[in-house]
């Protein structure tokens, strides 16, 4: 961008022209100014090209937004790095943590075997519920059973996390029918949180969705009870 | 070879593809910020998932992101239309099809190209091509002479090519 002795060595026609051709491009020009460009454009290869090297901005500058022109383009946040990469130490630890658990199933098997086995091993710990058993799904997060061997209630919870903490989505089954339960999610630092109530139908509970503040590095494991305060099944995380 | 955590590629990835994956990310959620956001993360730990993707040339690396957010997003937008009070049809058939793919991937850069110029030269083009005003308009509401309107135009439009150029946007 050379300024305005660039124009002093063009025709007086060009020197009019020239600097309008922006202006020209945009269509912002008056008509009449425009049509005396127009008129100058065929007798002149100079301007001409110049004009054909401003054109292919237009449909450009059409995709952005005013509000980008004002604002400039959007620019995520330290917070949705420092997310991403808790996300990324929680995936981390989820795998160290299949790895771990798929050495706990051979030794189950080989201690007793088979489910059992397994509820046998949580009930030495003095917890009501077999351990957790964890999966990824496909539609993300993390998926977790467990069967509590005094009440045989069965829970499956699936976790995502989100922005606002985590999406929860539980399926329960073995509840008497007409039941009213909560789904209790339990912080590490020994926050409760309810994620989810519902009254059992004949049909039983499939997928039925809710959510804790927490984030889901921070829940130790959700509880289910029921109103009157009867502990049904617990899946650790 | 030097060790790169995992938290490294994250960060690089972050850094040169944050802004214009958020971008394309609210362009195809319509601008659902929080939305958008969750689509970038998810898609930056696909990248972490699948470091196979990351190989070759670095110039590929963008549209791969690309590919991955907007199938995250058209996922989603099936598994909300599977249930019927969410959404209808009309809002998968507004997804950007793969011809759009390229222009969403300009609009960033463009925005970004355009933030480069100097602050006289964006406002021109902001009050005239964006604010749809005459240059006799801008004129009086810059309190600059017309003339000066057209050519600040005109180098804005110079500034901007030259930017797209460096850039390899434009040849």
């Amino acid at each position: 961008m050379t300024g305005r002795e660039e124009y002093e060595d063009l025709h007086a026609g060009c020197r009019e022209v020239r600097p309008a051709l922006g202006a020209y491009v945009l269509g912002t020009l008056e008509p009449g100014e425009a049509a005396h460009v127009e008129g100058h454009l065929p007798s002149c290869p100079g301007c001409t090209a110049e004009r054909d090297a401003l054109a292919p901005l237009l449909p450009l500058l059409s995709r952005v937004s005013p509000d980008e022109v004002s604002n400039g383009p959007v620019q995520p946040g330290p917070r949705l790095l420092d997310r991403t990469l808790e996300q990324l130490a929680w995936e981390r630890r989820r795998l160290r943590g299949r790895r771990l658990l798929a050495a706990a199933a051979v030794a189950t098997v080989l201690v007793g075997g088979g489910a059992w086995g397994a509820s046998t091993l949580a009930s030495h710990d003095g917890g009501p519920g077999s351990p957790g058993v964890a999966a990824t799904s496909p539609g993300g997060g993390r998926v977790l059973a467990a069967t509590d061997a005094q009440t045989g209630v069965w829970a499956r919870v699936r976790m995502r996390p989100s922005a606002w903490g985590t999406h929860v989505s539980l399926s329960l089954s073995g509840v008497e029918e007409g039941e009213r339960c909560r789904l209790v999610a339990v912080a590490r630092d020994g926050e409760r949180d309810v994620a989810a109530s519902w009254k059992v139908t004949y049909s039983g509970i499939d997928g039925l969705q809710g959510g804790v503040a927490l984030q889901p590095a921070s829940i130790l494991r959700f509880d289910v009870v029921t109103f009157g305060g009867r502990h049904l099944v617990t899946v650790h995380t | 070879m030097e060790a790169v955590t995992d938290e490294d590629l994250v960060r690089v990835l972050y850094d040169e593809h944050g802004g214009p994956l958020l971008g394309y990310a609210l362009r195809l959620t319509r601008g659902d910020r929080q939305h958008a956001e969750d689509v970038v993360q998810e898609t930056l730990l696909r990248a972490w998932r699948h470091p196979e993707a990351l190989d070759g040339t670095r110039g590929s690396v963008r549209p791969w992101l690309y590919t991955v957010a907007r199938n995250l997003v058209i996922d989603g937008e099936r598994a909300r239309r599977a249930r019927p009070h969410e959404v209808g049809d009309e809002v998968l058939s507004l997804l950007p099809s793969d011809d759009d793919l390229e222009q969403v991937i300009d609009a960033w850069e463009v925005a970004d190209a355009l933030w480069q110029l100097r602050t006289e030269h964006r406002e021109v083009l902001r009050e005239t091509y964006y604010g749809g005003r005459s240059v006799a308009e801008a004129s009086r509401v810059l309190g600059i002479p017309e003339g000066t309107v057209k050519s600040r135009t005109y180098y804005a439009l110079r500034a901007l090519r030259l930017v797209l150029e460096e850039r390899g946007f434009l040849r």
